[in-house]
């Protein structure tokens, strides 16, 4: 059946809920623990779909989407619980405004959005890549971040920085799930992937809707991210560099869609473009942050 | 001439211009924007320090070399979009019926076991396809197209862009941005511009009431306020400006960009044996029996003590002299060549907000929000509304026996087409098993 998968991930996060509501006493348990947990459930996903891969071990993919399923949805209702702390500190705002928060979200984006194109493909050794990569995000913001929840300072305070901040993740985890892809675009003829992975035409095409998808959410991103600046500041545009690079990103991005529909570009060269596409996003995300500083300093790591 | 226009609007140069605006827009990130030329000169180092001056990268976004690379990719935008549009309108008006069954795009054929003699309607109902009416031996043709329109989506988009560019052109041409610094109690019409020199007098005033720093019980900021009044020749109404709450009167906006604190000292005076107390601030010098003036230059606090920095200048001859003041400790002797004065701290009488607006008047503004929302519409018609054509064509093998062939085009969707071409057929194949 095919949403057996979501089924027994939601009774797996139910059952998480509940034993962390037991230990601590209370029906909102501490938000970043269960962020805590999700790094785990997303890397014991990812390692039963490496073993699916690796070790043609069939059960492994339905254990993989299952506990990705599981992480998901506890993920979620992470966001929800932090959203309702937030109201208990007294300060009360959408958690979308601070680095931590932003990296659980972007964890969030990247396994729901990876989930719901799982359906429609046909093997799904992809799920090893993105739920180690989720891992990862997932535990970065757990060990590196500050997790409390801070008073929001007057400029955070507006709708738009919460549009701006969704439309940008939706957007980065769709260039994540094409980066993955475009990964194993390059290695799809090496022995150990040999007969795993959908045929080329299918990968391309795959890489090519995340893409195209990512992109229309990045410029929403932009364009949600311009409107808040002009509110708080006056000014759409004023070229602090995460301005400029979510612009290289887009262009790259631009340059991808464009080439392969003029130019016939596919396969190879996309995902070549693909992997750099990614590491701009990474530095527009990461780089800009801890090396250069703007606007978007409050995005750092105090 | 016609060649380099061709040359400046084909769909190469695109590409190139999309990863080359990608690649140029890195260097205004690495290198710190609008310093002074010593400060690059000296990080730098000579030769280097040139260079980046010599390339305007100090000030890369506004240099020749990129506004000229981005007016290229505006210009190719153009030229391209007008190039193609002839092609896109063919594509749109193109009959479905012109061609061939035998030559349709990704072509499935499949035979089936059926004995129904209405198989062709029966198909077309259910899917909705319609009817070409055309005979190919003794076949039937069918088509079917979906979003049709949208083959013009990706010139919303180009077109939003241009939009988007001659609003913000509108806006550095005829908008300016700039500072109104005002303090509690006192009205202003003057903003000086960021970039010009010249201030521009608004014809109505803003009167500042007060100003309200609200904080968090950790000490963080939690809002700037600025309760402002507007004097306008026949109107008078209060209003409120905080962060991202911005007040819009006849085209200006104004925005709480910052804020002061400006100090009001008393200082004790003591000339020709005559000692008496003055307030000072630095917008409030004090004279002294029209001889003397005082201005305030600079003030703070170190080690808990509070220190003002004085210029005090004879009217009379211009002679001036500057000295430090600080609490608690002996008055400053001040020595003229006629007189002498002696200056001492008394206390910080009270505290004044100054708050920091921003005012704005951006002609263009409205233009770019219509961009911004082409644009939007334009990318969600790219992504959720693919044209494509399916063509259905059915013929009798024999009594029982028919042929089926599916075909499809699409615009961008052309892999995912083959799987949905696949579906169909049995869907197809499904339906008719039941039929029979």
């Amino acid at each position: 059946m095919k949403y057996k998968s979501p089924l027994y991930g939601l009774l797996l996060a139910l059952f998480i809920y509940l034993a962390l509501a037991f230990f601590e006493r209370s029906p909102v348990p501490d938000n970043a623990l269960i962020f805590s947990l999700v790094t785990f459930v997303y890397l014991v996903a990812g390692i039963n779909y490496l073993l699916y891969w690796i070790f043609n071990w069939e059960r492994g993919s339905f254990w993989g989407s299952t506990i990705a399923w599981a992480g998901f949805i506890a993920n979620l209702y992470g966001f929800v619980i932090r959203w309702i702390q937030t109201y208990q500190t007294g300060y009360g705002y959408v958690p979308l405004s601070n680095l931590y928060e932003s990296l659980v979200f972007f964890g969030l984006s990247l396994a729901g959005l990876y989930l719901f194109w799982e359906f429609r493909l046909p093997r799904k050794v992809f799920g090893s890549l993105v739920f180690i990569l989720a891992s990862l995000i997932m535990a970065f913001a757990s060990f590196v971040t500050d997790s409390s929840i801070k008073p929001l300072i007057p400029a955070l305070k507006s709708n738009w920085l919460i549009a701006h901040v969704i439309t940008c993740f939706l957007g980065y985890a769709a260039f994540a799930v094409a980066f993955v892809v475009g990964l194993f675009y390059l290695l799809a003829d090496k022995s150990f992937l040999k007969d795993k992975l959908p045929s080329k035409i299918v990968l391309d095409n795959f890489m090519y809707r995340s893409i195209l998808f990512g992109f229309f959410w990045l410029s929403i991103g932009i364009i949600t991210g311009a409107i808040w600046a002009d509110q708080a500041w006056g000014n759409y545009w004023s070229w602090d560099p995460k301005e400029t690079w979510s612009l290289i990103t887009w262009f790259i991005y631009a340059g991808a869609i464009h080439a392969r529909l003029i130019r016939g570009w596919q396969g190879k060269k996309i995902a070549l473009i693909s992997l750099i596409g990614f590491i701009a996003v990474i530095f527009t995300y990461f780089g800009v942050n801890f090396l250069l500083s703007g606007l978007h300093s409050y995005g750092g790591l105090s | 001439m016609r060649d380099l226009l061709n040359k400046l609007g084909s769909a190469k140069l695109a590409i190139v211009l999309f990863f080359l605006l990608a690649g140029i827009s890195i260097l205004g990130t690495l290198i710190p924007q609008g310093q002074p030329g010593s400060f690059y000169l000296g990080k730098y180092g000579q030769v280097l320090g040139k260079l980046i001056l010599f390339f305007q990268i100090n000030d890369a976004y506004h240099s020749w070399w990129y506004i000229t690379t981005l007016f290229l990719f505006l210009f190719n935008l153009i030229v391209c979009s007008i190039n193609r549009l002839p092609f896109t309108i063919k594509l749109y008006q193109k009959d479905p019926g012109e061609l061939h069954p035998e030559k349709l795009p990704n072509k499935l054929v499949e035979q089936v076991r059926v004995t129904s003699e209405q198989l062709g309607e029966l198909i077309a109902k259910k899917y909705g396809f319609k009817r070409i009416d055309k005979n190919f031996d003794n076949g039937e043709f069918f088509y079917k197209s979906v979003n049709k329109p949208f083959f013009f989506s990706v010139y919303v988009v180009h077109f939003s862009l241009v939009i988007i560019i001659i609003g913000a052109l509108i806006g550095a041409f005829w908008g300016y941005r700039g500072n109104m610094s005002i303090l509690e109690g006192e009205s202003s019409n003057v903003v000086q511009p960021f970039r010009k020199r010249e201030p521009v007098y608004l014809d109505f005033t803003v009167k500042l009431n007060k100003f309200i720093l609200e904080t968090y019980p950790n000490g963080m900021p939690k809002e700037y306020i600025s309760n402002v009044t507007i004097y306008d020749k026949n109107k008078t109404f209060d209003a409120i400006i905080k962060v991202n709450e911005p007040l819009k009167y006849k085209d200006v906006t104004f925005y709480q960009a910052s804020y002061n604190i400006i100090p009001e000292f008393t200082i004790k005076v003591i000339h020709n044996k005559k000692s008496e107390d003055f307030r000072i601030s630095p917008f409030q010098p004090i004279n002294i029996e029209d001889k003397y003036s005082i201005a305030l230059q600079d003030y703070g606090e170190a080690h808990g003590l509070i220190f003002m920095k004085l210029w005090i200048v004879n009217e009379e001859n211009g002679e001036s002299k500057e000295g430090l003041i600080i609490s608690g400790f002996p008055p400053l002797e001040v020595s003229f060549s006629e007189d002498n004065l002696s200056l001492e701290y008394v206390d910080l009488a009270k505290l004044y907000y100054m708050t920091g607006l921003q005012a704005k008047e951006d002609p263009g503004n409205v233009v770019v929000y219509l961009g911004f929302i082409i644009m939007m519409l334009g990318l969600f018609f790219v992504y959720y509304f693919d044209p494509k054509t399916y063509w259905l064509f059915i013929k009798r093998r024999d009594s029982d026996t028919w042929e089926i062939m599916l075909g499809g085009y699409a615009k961008r969707e052309r892999e995912s087409l083959r799987l949905k071409l696949e579906t169909l057929l049995e869907e197809i194949k499904r339906d008719l098993s039941e039929v029979k």
